[in-house]
């Protein structure tokens, strides 16, 4: 019983008080490049969940017969092995999705959370554990990555998953001929601004700051 | 951990140790990873090949039913073999020259120097009207861009075009392979009289006219991108779009002589 209230308690911490994004503020870099649609955002979270989670797997199993001076390459060439076999299969039976995915796939391995893992918990932990880590970290980032595509995805495209979610006739039109609003038109545009990248900086901020607010002990004194 | 002090200790952090660990554990990704690639590689080749005739009968209009079908390979291969009459590639006077179309790379042409360039055409044979699908290369924001145009027999009208990318932002760049950009383009001319002006693609919104096309706000630079590759492949195909206009020209008066003679 015991074992499994920890496993529980490893599993649930990186969705509140020890969130990769939010918390630890690791792999931002991806939450600003693959988050200006819901759909690359989802496979996204879904393809660092898994490399997590088995990377974590594997160097824990390895953890006792890693020399220490090499450690961090050889958790460098796990993850990398990983993240080739996935982008190898993907290529080979999904081409579609692993076209959508383009260079992301292979920036798996620069996503600073899988590492961040590997040092803070895999080299100390049971397989077992490590692996539930892993993808609770996976997920956690997954959960921040989807709720900033999903605000970026509604405002900068007025869609979600590609499909129109705000009415064609709210939108403003212009008048080719007189190159003002036309007479009946809407009263809305996407916002621009939310596509580019700062935006979900931004956005990022506002996730840290209502986190903090409701979960006190994560403010600074 | 008590496990391991069981068995003769060994020093993980001596200089051989860690070596020989390093050879030991590259040798075993490294056939892993051999093992995968050479596996995978049949299948991923089908899937490039697939997508390449695939775009080829897009800009034609046909294999509308790719996303419907269950056997997609198969479908468009069949389609490919109705469609694509012909193949071939030609030099920059337009004079066809030996090799095979379809394996060829542009990307590898386009480093030659200009006189080896082969530049493939696929014919395509759609009712009574012949298309003739031309290859573009060039450089977006992030890497390259890549696409097809098809003209009608005139080497003037676009009949269809398609784009891809290997890495344009998603949502910005990356738009240049919806159809919402890719449409427009059908029925614009890349010649105004015997001049060469290929396509301007222009900010959103601005007056349109026969060689114009709206470019993707947020996605300027792969926009521009697109319009660069245009202009210089089209360039490129230049010989052979003049040389099949004179041969029509020809065809033309052959026949109104034809039909003089008739009368």
């Amino acid at each position: 019983m015991s074992n499994f209230k920890n496993g529980l308690k490893i599993f649930t911490a990186p969705f509140n008080s020890g969130n990769p994004v939010t918390v630890l503020v690791l792999g931002i870099c991806s939450a600003l490049a693959v988050t200006v649609k819901l759909q690359p955002a989802l496979v996204m979270a879904l393809s660092v969940t898994i490399v997590t989670g088995f990377s974590n797997l594997i160097i824990s199993f390895l953890r006792n017969t890693i020399p220490n001076s090499i450690r961090i390459i050889v958790q460098l060439l796990v993850i990398a092995t990983l993240v080739i076999l996935v982008n190898e299969i993907l290529k080979a039976y999904v081409y579609d999705v692993s076209k959508q995915l383009s260079v992301y796939v292979g920036l798996i391995i620069t996503n600073c959370i899988l590492m961040g893992r590997l040092e803070a918990f895999a080299l100390g932990n049971k397989p077992i554990p490590s692996f539930i880590d892993g993808i609770a970290n996976g997920m956690g980032y997954g959960v921040i990555l989807v709720v900033v595509a999903f605000f970026r995805e509604l405002f900068g495209s007025g869609t979600l998953l590609g499909i129109k979610i705000i009415p064609e006739s709210w939108y403003v039109v212009v008048d080719k001929s007189t190159g003002y609003i036309a007479e009946g038109s809407g009263f809305y545009l996407n916002n621009g601004l939310v596509i580019l990248p700062p935006m979900a900086l931004i956005i990022v901020g506002c996730i840290i700051w209502v986190h903090r607010s409701i979960n006190k002990d994560l403010q600074d004194k | 951990m008590e496990k391991n002090s069981d068995k003769k200790k060994i020093n993980i952090n001596s200089n051989i140790y860690t070596i020989v660990y390093s050879i030991v554990i590259v040798i075993i990704v490294a056939v892993l990873l051999t093992i995968a690639s050479t596996a995978l590689k049949p299948a991923q080749k089908l899937n490039i090949k697939i997508e390449k005739q695939e775009n080829i009968l897009k800009t034609v209009g046909k294999a509308k039913d790719a996303g419907n079908v269950k056997d997609k390979a198969a479908y468009i291969e069949q389609e490919y073999e109705k469609y694509i009459v012909e193949s071939y590639l030609v030099g920059l006077n337009g004079n066809k020259k030996d090799g095979d179309a379809f394996t060829t790379e542009l990307k590898a042409e386009l480093v030659k120097p200009a006189a080896e360039r082969s530049l493939p055409i696929f014919v395509c044979q759609d009712g009574d009207s012949l298309r003739y699908v031309v290859q573009l290369y060039g450089k977006g924001l992030w890497g390259p861009i890549w696409g097809y145009v098809a003209f009608k027999s005139d080497m003037n009208t676009i009949v269809g075009v398609v784009f891809d990318h290997e890495g344009e932002t998603p949502g910005l760049g990356a738009e240049i392979t919806t159809e919402g950009f890719q449409t427009p383009f059908a029925g614009k001319q890349i010649f105004s009289g015997n001049n060469l002006t290929s396509i301007t693609i222009q900010k959103p919104g601005g007056t349109s006219n026969n060689h114009t096309v709206d470019g993707i706000s947020g996605g300027t630079i792969t926009s521009r991108g697109v319009q660069t590759m245009l202009a210089d492949n089209l360039k490129l195909y230049n010989g052979f779009f003049n040389k099949m206009k004179s041969e029509n020209e020809n065809k033309l008066i052959e026949t109104n002589e034809n039909n003089t003679s008739d009368e």
